[in-house]
């Protein structure tokens, strides 16, 4: 039948092109063997503006950009940290007291709730490994209101 | 009040709890919490799941309850802070505590490769190469945990501030130790981030640790430090982090952010910005 006869050229045809598009394929591979393109390397250069930008002021919010202190300089200032401290508390924990200092203002301040936290829905209750020895603590009585945490620097 | 300071996380975690028992059981729970979800112990759970093969690894509900909070904080600052980021972090060079890292001759290659991770049901997904990094994101929820659960009136851990006492202050610090704002905190959460701490040298460039998800380096920014105020202490962390890799926009993209309460940055010439709402102490 003219329709079989048809599909039997179509079909030799295409798998005499599969076989010549592979063994194309496998010639250029045997004589260029793959091998992974190194990914590119940023140049110092580059890293060596990471630190900061050239932008002299925030974009102000809509709310007004408020102005706590203005000291613009012409040139970035020197680092003044690279390593961050770790303090490590003596053993002995009676040398080396924190003492409470300036007690904190009250104040009455409402706090907003913002719509979405990322608080904990319930304290975890794993049971992990055993835990290492547990660090010296510093612990001092104050009978005034916490001193203030510092945040920064 | 009790007041106990004490070293964890590679910095200095700071307890007010009302009785002894409490500020106990606050150290404990930070010791935990650091035995499970520290990056750079050896034998911790997140140590274990970062060397992991396969694609998903079941967690404890400890640490499935840090990393969803992390999942949390990415989904609230639009992907800029991603706990997804520890492969990426230590072929900066930032592979071990701090006080041990050495530094790099010359930057990684750079690596773009779009990694996910997600959490589904106490497990954790992810593609091949991602390291999970809860850094100060899981700081400031250890901070949450412990004021929540009632064991500290006040927890701080790097920076990292959450109350329960109305009448907390936090005095702002800038990079040279001046006390640039004092604000009124009362109950909430406050955190700072910074690029002048954690620096390392790369080359002849000094680095820091805040990763731009974006880039696949550290973050280029004019803004040293940045602090937000917040409900809680993830929250202020995470918001922090992203005005800091904001740069220009921080302030202005954190007044539009309603979980973010308000926001202050110094600039790198030394000036000091913040959002309208900042409350200081008068």
């Amino acid at each position: 039948m003219p329709v079989s006869r048809f599909a039997r050229i179509g079909a030799w045809t295409g798998a005499a092109v599969a076989w010549g598009t592979t063994t194309v394929l496998v010639r250029v591979a045997a004589a260029e063997p793959a091998a992974p393109t190194p990914p590119p390397t940023p140049t110092e250069d580059t890293t060596a503006q990471l630190a900061v930008t050239d932008a002299t002021l925030p974009n102000p919010p809509d709310g007004g950009l408020v102005i706590i202190r203005y000291t613009p300089v012409t040139a970035p200032p020197q680092q003044v940290i690279v390593k961050t401290e770790y303090v490590q508390v003596q053993a002995d924990a009676g040398a080396a007291p924190v003492s409470a200092s300036a007690a904190p203002t009250a104040t009455a301040k409402t706090a907003t709730a913002p719509a979405a936290t990322a608080s904990p829905a319930a304290a975890p209750t794993a049971a992990p490994p055993p835990p290492p020895p547990a660090p010296t603590v510093v612990a001092t009585p104050v009978t005034q209101p916490p001193a203030p945490p510092s945040s920064g620097s | 009040m009790i007041h106990g300071t004490f070293p964890g996380m590679g910095t200095t975690i700071e307890i007010w709890a009302e009785r002894q028992e409490l500020l106990d059981v606050s150290v404990d729970w930070f010791v935990r919490f650091e035995h499970a979800c520290s990056r750079f112990l050896p034998d911790s759970e997140l140590s274990a799941v970062n060397a992991a093969e396969g694609p998903s690894v079941a967690l404890s509900p400890l640490l499935a309850a840090a990393i969803g909070a992390a999942d949390r904080t990415r989904t609230l600052t639009e992907g800029l802070v991603d706990a997804g980021l520890g492969s990426t972090l230590a072929a900066w060079g930032y592979d071990t505590s701090f006080e041990h890292v050495a530094g790099l001759d010359r930057p990684p290659p750079a690596d773009r490769t779009d990694r996910g991770w997600r959490l589904v049901a106490g497990t954790l997904e992810r593609d091949p190469g991602v390291q999970i990094d809860l850094g100060g994101v899981g700081k400031g929820w250890a901070c949450d945990v412990a004021v929540e659960s009632e064991w500290a009136r006040v927890a701080s851990a790097g920076g990292d501030i959450r109350s329960a006492d109305p009448r907390t202050r936090v005095p702002v610090l800038d990079p040279w130790g001046t006390t640039v704002a004092d604000v009124a905190l009362g109950v909430g959460a406050l955190a700072t981030s910074s690029v002048t701490r954690r620096r390392w040298q790369v080359g002849s460039a000094e680095v820091h640790h805040l990763i731009d998800p974006r880039t696949g380096a550290p973050a280029r920014t004019p803004i040293l430090t940045a602090t937000v105020v917040a409900e809680t202490a993830v929250a202020a962390e995470a918001g922090a982090k992203a005005v800091l890799i904001k740069g220009a926009d921080g302030l202005r993209w954190a007044e539009r952010q309603d979980w973010i309460e308000s926001a202050l940055v110094v600039w790198r010439d030394g000036s000091v910005f913040a959002t309208n709402g900042l409350e200081l102490v008068a």
